[in-house]
This record gives C-alpha cells, structure tokens and sequence, in this order.
C-alpha cells in the first residue's frame, strides 16, 4: 500500500482507497485482524501454505462492486452475490488466495489459532470428530456459514469499537470468543445431527441475499414470501425450506427474533423511550410491540427501563 | 446464626474454610448445602483464561454473618461481584465503618471491592442468593483495561466506595446471563463449560466498567459523602431534569430530598462540578442540540418545545454554551 504502520493499524492512502487495516494482540494471546476498507484498485492477496497448522476463523461483509473470487488449494468461489456475508474457517496448510475486483468494500474480521488453544478453550481433541470432519480440512471444501444477524452484529461492534476506549482489548475480546463459541457450537451441533449443509453455492448466496433484505431495515414492513420468491426466482417452498436449513428458523420468525433483539438494545441503551423503540421498528401499534415483546422475552418493554419520557416536541 | 470469618487468598481456600465452618466436606470444587443446612450450591471454577471465579446459588435456613480482616493478602486486588439476592428480610453490609442496609426484598447489582478494606455482610435466614465473584489482581486489571486510561477513574469509584459501595443495578440482560452463568446450558458437548461460563462473566465485567467509566466521568474527584447522600443528590438531578421545558426551584428541590438549601447547593456542586442552574441549563441546551442535529424541526419549535418563549434568549442561551448559533447547528445538519 505504499504506507507505514501507524501503532496497530495502517491507513489505506486516500490515492489507492480509504479505511484501515487493523492487527490487534487480544490479552488472552488471540490475535486478530479487523479490516473496514474500499480499495480503489484490483487486488489479489495471495496466502502460502505453512508447514505449520493454525486455524483462521474469518467472518466477512464484502460489497462486491464486481467480482471477488476465493481459491483455497485447487478449490475456487466466484460468482457471489452483490452483498456476501459469511463465516468460515480455512487452515495454514493450504495456499489461499482472495482476488477482489476494484471498489469493493470488505469489513472483516480474521482470528488466527491453534489446535493447543483449541484444546484449552475449546476442549477439542486432536482425534476428535469435529476437528476430523470439518477442521481437518484435507477434504479441501470450504466450511462456509452464512453471516445471520447474531454473526453480524458481533462483527459490527468489534470493527466499530473506539480504540481510544480504556475498555478496547476486552470489548474486542469479548466479542471474539462469542463468535468462536457461537462457531463451534453450531458445528459440533451439525456433527451430532449427522448434518450437513447438502445445498449448493448458489443457492447459499441467494440466501444471503434474501437475509439481508429482511434485516436491512426494521422500520419498513419486510417483503411477502410471495415477493421473496419473484424478486429472486425462487419457488416459496424451496425458499422457506432452505432458509430454515441454513438459518436455523423459519423467514419471519428469524426476522421478528432480531427485530426484537434490536428493540432490547435500543430500550437497554437508555436513550430511547418505549414509544420510540416502537415506532423506531415499524410499530403502528405500541400494544402490539409490547406483546411481541414479551413472547421473545417474558417481560414488557416498560419493564425493561429505556428513557422516561421527558417531553412532548 | 453462622458467622464466618476469614481473610482471602483464593476462592478454593475461602470455600475449604466455609465448608470447614459449616462441618460439611467439600465434593471436589463444589460445597453442596445439606437439606438440614438449606439448598443449593457453592462452586469455584478455574477459569481459562488464569481467573478463579466463585459461583453460587443457595438459601440457607439459618441467619450468615460473613466477615472478611483485610489484613490476608498483601497485594493488591479487587473482587468483582455480580449478585442477586431475592427473599431479604433483612442483609447488610459493612465496609470499615460504614454500614449500609438493603431495604428491599430484592437487591440486584454488579459492584467492585477493594482489598484494603474490611467487610461484613450479615444475610438473613432463607434468602435466595445467586451470586458470581471473580478476583480482579492488579495484573490482569493492567492487561484488559487500559490502566493509564482507566487508573484515575478507579481511584475515584475506590474513593467514593472507601465510605459506601457503590454498584450497578443489574438489567434484565444482566440477570439472565447471572442465571445462565449458574446454570449454564452449554450449546454443544465440545465447547468447554469453564470457557462458556468465562465469556459471559468476562461480558458482565465489561459492562460493569463500561459503566464506571461513564459514571465517574460525571462525578467529580474526591467527594467524600456517604453513599444515602450520593444517592439523593443523584435522585435530585434526575428531578431536576425531568422536564426540561420548565425547572422546579431550589426551594421544591430541597423540600423534596429532605436537604436545607444551602447544603442541597453545596453538595450538588461537590458531585457534578456546576451549581443547579447552570447544569440545567447545560443540559437543556445539549438536548436542543440533539434535537437540531437530528433534524425536522426548526429553531423555533426547538427552542419553544424547550420552554423559551423569547427567541432570541434561546439563542443567545445556546451560544454560551456552543459558540455558535442554534440556526448554524440547524443549517448544518441539513447538508
């Protein structure tokens, strides 16, 4: 990039783009790698293979202005949707390129580790199922998950953390292990099922893309099935089938959880009144919201706190 | 009643030595109360990360009184608490010679103890008690909170707690992950419990700091009140600014928090650093200009919604305090 490292970050030269690569060491020893960047240019980062085997455990957003293509080994993705999001996790034992066509805007989150720290966090096993079916990674396949909203918000507080916080290294901490247990918790749960993701790319990235239409904006009624299914040419079977497949629950049930979990944050932060919260997420009716809001989590918004109200302008 | 007394070196010897008062023998890292005794569990966990953290959860049947002589451990250290008591008929706490009494049945909250301090706490027969307890040495406080940054904002939440404890209520967030650290539902068989239990009490903590910060950036440094007046004079500035269109006067205020005027004065100036007025003047222009840079409203509606009849006080008002004319802030955020 034609730059320096300035304390734990670079910033990308507003010539070749904008925005900051970041490499923070977390004081469990974790060390991680934030990036919220558009780089003006093609760019093609090229990882060799090690002898030596650490786990990367990545989760990324990435705008695709064209093209992005990812090559692990002999094994190459392309051809993703306008927004990609997912989680997954590659080894240093493979060769790993990432080839991104010019503007695209990429906020990641890397985290790199081995099996030792596995073993003390995780309690894995060298032999252990889990790490022999999805870890080991001789199969040469990607074990991709989509990004939901739990994934996303995490990844958001940690690249948006102020590193002027006296609070950085554990809020980044924190937040880290959360994706990690959230990781393996959900892998060692397919393990168990005898589970596994039998769709297709495409099909995944099609998902991806209807997520992120139901979550973008809780203020505006989400879109029909029905308008699902024209918008992406997709029959509504397969669509509703798939989706609970790879996101755990049905459409509108998923979108109503992290509806409700942004109504809990907005009411916990103090700074917005019930009221507000409710019209915030697309509520005509605050008695509805209030009932909604007791079916996720047994109590009532008003119970909750948020602001008083102070006055009527 | 059961008295125990001890000075702390680790969790595993506080909870040998508690066994060791109630005559019953230690299953590993676990103290299970006997039926006779009452119900529940108190447990130590090793935490991965190098952290030992207490976990428990219990009634007893019979009134404790646990007093703990600072004169046990030499260095220094803080213990993080997160407790919720459900079931008082009666608890309190001593901290040297201050003593503060619960006076609900419930008491829900996170706070931080120092090690120079002696301590009591007398809890009543048949409380339900969940609490999670973690020693904070002064390492690990220097490896997860920027100390040079955060050093002077514990000494004044240690200055303020050298008389009284001074803790955070627990939301209903806060609460459940108490439960949940207690009774952990750990997702999968591979993911290890103490690393399970370890993330979220590690999550609590931040919050628990996070508040501090921002709480102890209000008050101002070396206010030696008890934590009753502390209190009161945070409950006068809530009033204060509970309608920022029309200010109650000194004379409401005192009457309210059973204080004379001129101690109300005094103290509130030694807590948020400005007389009354000033700071709800402070405030109210602050909420103006929220309400001009969110946009949607003119000058005017903000500054009538605010309680300004006269136009041109309100800006001229806003000015003391920004610099700038409210017009220009409204310009501003227009573009």
């Amino acid at each position: 990039m034609g730059t320096e490292v300035n304390g734990e970050a670079i910033s990308i030269p507003p010539s070749i783009g904008e925005g900051f690569v970041r490499a923070v060491t977390l004081p469990n020893g974790l060390n991680i790698c934030l990036t919220d960047n558009f780089v003006k240019d093609d760019m093609r980062i090229q990882r060799m293979r090690i002898d030596r085997s650490f786990y990367v455990l990545g989760m990324d957003e990435i705008r695709i202005a064209q093209k992005l293509t990812y090559i692990t080994d002999k094994d190459s993705l392309t051809n993703y949707p306008p927004i990609f999001a997912g989680v997954y996790l590659n080894s240093t034992l493979l060769d790993n390129t990432v080839i991104s066509s010019r503007n695209n805007h990429s906020r990641s989150v890397r985290v790199i580790f081995d099996t030792a720290w596995m073993m003390k966090y995780l309690g894995l096993h060298k032999d252990d199922e889990v790490l022999r079916k999805y870890i080991s990674l001789k199969s040469r396949r990607f074990t991709l998950e989509p990004m939901d909203e739990g994934y996303r918000s995490l990844m958001n507080a940690i690249i948006d953390a102020d590193p002027a916080s006296p609070l950085y290294a554990t809020i980044l901490e924190n937040r880290v292990m959360m994706v990690i247990e959230r990781f393996f918790s959900r892998l060692s749960e397919l393990v168990k099922k005898h589970k596994a993701f039998h769709l297709n790319n495409d099909d995944v990235f099609l998902l991806m893309e209807v997520e992120k239409t139901m979550v973008d904006d809780f203020s505006r009624t989400p879109p029909t099935i029905d308008e699902l299914s024209r918008k992406f040419s997709v029959g509504s079977s397969k669509l509703k089938r798939q989706f609970k497949q790879v996101y755990g629950l049905p459409i509108y049930e998923y979108y109503q959880k992290y509806r409700m979990e942004k109504a809990k944050d907005l009411l916990l932060s103090g700074e917005f009144t019930v009221k507000e919260v409710g019209y915030r997420l697309g509520y005509q009716n605050l008695s509805n919201f209030a009932q909604a809001f007791r079916k996720e989590y047994g109590i009532l918004p008003s119970e909750v706190g948020g602001k008083t109200p102070e006055m009527d302008i | 009643m059961i008295t125990y007394r001890y000075t702390l070196t680790t969790f595993r010897d506080w909870l040998t030595g508690f066994a060791r008062t109630l005559g019953v023998a230690l299953d590993g890292n676990t103290l299970r109360l006997p039926e006779r005794l009452g119900q529940g569990y108190l447990r130590v966990v090793d935490l991965p990360g190098g952290l030992e953290a207490l976990l428990m959860d219990f009634t007893l049947k019979t009134d404790i009184l646990v007093e703990r002589d600072q004169t046990g451990r030499g260095n220094e250290y803080y213990v993080f608490c997160c407790d919720q008591a459900e079931n008082i008929h009666k608890m309190f706490v001593t901290i040297d010679e201050d003593r503060t009494d619960r006076e609900d049945s419930t008491f829900k909250s996170m706070y931080l103890m120092s090690f120079l301090s002696d301590l009591s706490q007398f809890t009543s027969a048949g409380t339900h008690v969940y609490s999670v307890r973690v020693i904070l040495s002064a390492e690990w406080l220097g490896r997860y909170l920027h100390i040079e940054k955060l050093g002077e904002v514990l000494q004044r939440y240690l200055d303020l707690k050298a008389q009284s404890v001074h803790v955070k209520d627990l939301d209903f967030e806060n609460s459940a992950m108490l439960k949940d650290i207690l009774d952990p539902t750990t997702p999968g068989e591979e993911m290890k419990e103490s690393t399970y239990i370890q993330n979220r009490i590690m999550l609590l903590v931040e919050q628990f700091f996070s508040w501090m910060v921002a709480q102890m950036s209000v008050l101002k440094l070396h206010i030696r009140m008890t934590r009753d007046e502390i209190d009161t004079i945070l409950a006068v500035e809530a009033q204060l600014l509970k309608d920022l269109s029309c200010a109650p006067t000194i004379a409401q205020l005192a009457k309210n928090s059973a204080l004379s005027p001129s101690k109300l004065k005094k103290q509130f100036k030694d807590v948020f650093g400005l007389p009354i007025y000033e700071h709800y003047q402070k405030a109210r222009m602050t909420r103006a200009r929220e309400l001009l840079l969110e946009g949607g409203r003119s000058v005017k509606e903000v500054g009538m919604g605010l309680g300004y009849t006269n136009l041109s006080n309100f800006s001229l008002a806003f000015r003391k305090v920004f610099g700038v004319l409210p017009s220009v802030v409204g310009k501003a955020s227009r573009f």
